[in-house]
């Protein structure tokens, strides 16, 4: 019996963990057109402050490890442009379209610009690798 | 003959009543109008009873309707308060050389520690100081709830603005309002916020704070059509700030492919195949901007745009700021400028000071601690160490400037590989103009205005190291603070804290050495909300009639 005090201590703090977890989540849509017309779509889940970022550009789906810059969740986003910023760590990406595979492996650093208008999220991407910097409006972007 | 008078009659109702579904513009003079529902009445300007017992049994030595220092004060103080500029029957602006009134901060809920410094380092600098503190009516709560930070504004310095409804503008105090001088008194000038578009005046922070602190309240008369609405983060306070002189700046969008603005990137045609697709975007004002600049001029003001292509947000007030020297006048200022260049070379000189493992002082976490702990000094111990390491955010100087991060950052701000063949420097990015060119260019439009605008021949421009990235400051952005200037002679310039010991130490000796006192708070909360102490607050500029 004097267990159950416990087990309710351990449930509790599970649930709160959680809870904590999974505080925001964003998935973004967006077309790099020079290269290819298939979407690109960016989800970052936000856990204890972390983010995991998973990329479908295009045909595959490819999970990178990436360190967060910054990120203002979008409850906070009230007044100013909500941010995510990343920087990649180590990816590998599984793409057959040669020119594809080349542009991704050579981007460091992925930010996404959201906001709110008419009734809608809206939002740009920014690419960066050591030679240039591509910005993409998002084709669409959802925020739980 | 009756028709000419009823014509001359629609006419003068025109220019006298632009009537909008947003409220009604009245007395419309040098393309400014009024509005009725936004001046104090007893009624509506003061602090409702039912409100007043919400935070009175607490904050009660506080006051409400008392915004602004007192004359009585200001001449007790023995600062020495400069003329009013000439023209004193139009809407004039005032630089940060002039006397402070009162600072504006919002208690947002989750922002204890930045009230709580700024407060003290407020009333450290000037004891008589007063500090206006915007509380929307559902935050009262968590403000009462944190004992140490109502015991520490429970004085008579500190006026509550209590509102009743969420101010679309949140923390950002800077934004949605310019203080501006008329018949040499205060008076507010209301912008085009990007989240208050298209809200009735009566329900935007402005109008309450003029209603409040019983200041006249003006708007631009064209803001009666809608297209001036645009939603631009470029019609922000932020981005309209006064030079000596007098003279208005401002940021536009004068560099192609950096498309960080909003509103410029659907001005470009979405139709790639078009070569010239950007040629008349370039340079880029807003809608707003333009109804603006118009209303600023018909003022006797002038009005000078500089380069803000770079910036995400795109505010001046993320470059520039101006503070009172020690100097004698005519050049009794300093400009300070957002340097790249100068981050760079203390970042070289500072290479091999870390002595320990700088992962633990991620600021993203250290944030986190801050607001958790509300007030609780994360403060002196942290911060200590985290000096002691010489550590950048959650990197030795060494690891970040071998960090590929740091080879992007640098390429944005100092190099910008030259156009490869072919490269289309809107789409990619890659033309060869980097962030220091612009800031440099910048440099110059101030500089000359200056010369223009007043007798000082060489006004003394202050490098304060700043680093961007993804257009905003990788570290807290040490121009964008908050200028108090007093009795002193000298402007106190209350700058966020980097938390990089090379940038903090050199920004306190520069501005010391011109006789400029600084404090440095703790803003993260701001910061990783792409803004700073200077977004987060305002400040009423006063001069004599």
């Amino acid at each position: 019996m004097e267990r159950i005090p416990y087990l309710f201590a351990i449930l509790s703090l599970l649930l709160v963990n959680q809870l904590l977890a999974e505080s925001a989540e964003i998935v973004a849509d967006f077309k790099i057109p020079h290269l290819s017309p298939v979407l690109t779509k960016i989800h970052i889940v936000e856990k204890k402050e972390r983010l995991h970022l998973l990329l479908k550009p295009g045909e595959a789906v490819n999970e990178c490890s990436y360190d967060i810059r910054a990120i203002s969740a979008p409850q906070q986003t009230r007044g100013r442009e909500g941010a995510a910023s990343v920087y990649a760590k180590k990816c590998t990406f599984l793409i057959s379209n040669v020119s594809l595979k080349n542009f991704w492996d050579e981007i460091l650093s992925v930010a996404l610009f959201y906001h709110w208008h008419a009734g809608k999220w809206e939002g740009r991407v920014r690419l960066s690798s050591l030679a240039a910097t591509y910005t993409y409006p998002l084709e669409k972007i959802a925020i739980k | 003959m009756n028709i000419l008078k009823t014509s001359l009659l629609s006419l003068c109702l025109t220019s006298a009543y632009a009537s909008t579904n947003l409220g009604k513009i009245i007395d419309v003079k040098n393309g400014f109008g009024q509005l009725a529902e936004c001046q104090f009445t007893p009624e509506h300007g003061c602090v409702s009873e039912d409100l007043l017992q919400q935070f009175s049994h607490v904050l009660d030595q506080t006051t409400t309707n008392r915004c602004l220092v007192s004359q009585a004060h200001l001449n007790a103080s023995g600062v020495k308060i400069p003329k009013c500029p000439t023209k004193l029957s139009q809407l004039q602006g005032l630089d940060n050389s002039y006397p402070t009134g009162a600072i504006f901060v919002n208690y947002a809920g989750d922002n204890d520690m930045f009230v709580m410094q700024l407060v003290e380092a407020h009333l450290k600098n000037d004891p008589n100081a007063i500090i206006n503190i915007v509380v929307y009516e559902k935050n009262l709560k968590w403000l009462l709830k944190n004992e140490k930070l109502t015991r520490r504004i429970n004085q008579k310095n500190i006026n509550i603005i209590p509102i009743t409804f969420f101010p679309k503008v949140e923390r950002w105090m800077q934004d949605s309002m310019q203080f501006m001088t008329v018949k040499g008194k205060p008076a507010l000038y209301q912008l085009e916020h990007a989240n208050e578009s298209k809200t009735n005046y009566t329900d935007r922070l402005t109008c309450e704070i003029a209603r409040q602190c019983n200041l006249p309240y003006f708007v631009p008369e064209q803001m009666v059509e809608p297209l001036n609405a645009d939603f631009s983060a470029l019609n922000s306070g932020g981005n309209l700030e006064v030079l000596p002189g007098g003279t208005f700046y401002r940021g536009i969008v004068k560099t192609r492919g950096f498309n960080n603005n909003i509103q410029y990137n659907k001005c470009i045609a979405k139709d790639e195949s078009l070569k010239d697709r950007f040629q008349n975007c370039v340079p880029f004002e807003s809608e707003y901007q333009k109804v603006q600049k118009a209303a600023l001029e018909k003022n006797g003001n002038r009005v000078v745009d500089i380069d803000i292509s770079f910036l995400n947000v795109g505010h001046v007030d993320e470059i520039i700021n101006i503070v009172k020297t020690a100097a004698a006048p005519p050049c009794n200022f300093a400009v300070l400028m957002a340097s790249p260049n100068k981050a760079i070379e203390l970042l070289a000189k500072n290479r091999f000071k870390a002595r320990l493992n700088c992962n633990t002082f991620e600021l993203q976490a250290i944030n986190s601690v801050a607001v958790h702990r509300k007030i609780d000094p994360l403060a002196d111990e942290a911060i200590k160490r985290m000096y002691d390491g010489s550590c950048i955010d959650k990197f030795s100087v060494n690891e970040f400037l071998m960090h590929p991060e740091y080879a992007l950052i640098r390429r944005e701000n100092i190099l910008k590989a030259k156009p490869k063949a072919g490269c289309d420097e809107d789409k990619e990015n890659c033309s060869a103009k980097n962030i220091a060119t612009i800031l440099n260019e910048n440099s110059e439009i101030i500089k000359n205005e200056i010369r223009a605008k007043t007798k000082c021949e060489e006004p003394v421009m202050l490098e304060i190291p700043v680093l961007f990235k993804e257009g905003s400051s990788y570290l807290p952005n040490q121009v964008n603070g908050v200028v108090q200037t007093n009795h002193s002679g000298a402007s106190n310039f209350i700058a966020p804290r980097s938390y990089f010991k090379p940038f903090d130490d050199y920004v306190e000796a520069e501005l010391k050495k011109v006789g400029v006192k600084v404090s440095l708070i703790h803003d993260l909360e701001y910061h990783l909300l792409q803004g700073e102490v200077h977004c987060g607050t305002n400040s009423i500029p006063v001069c004599d009639p």
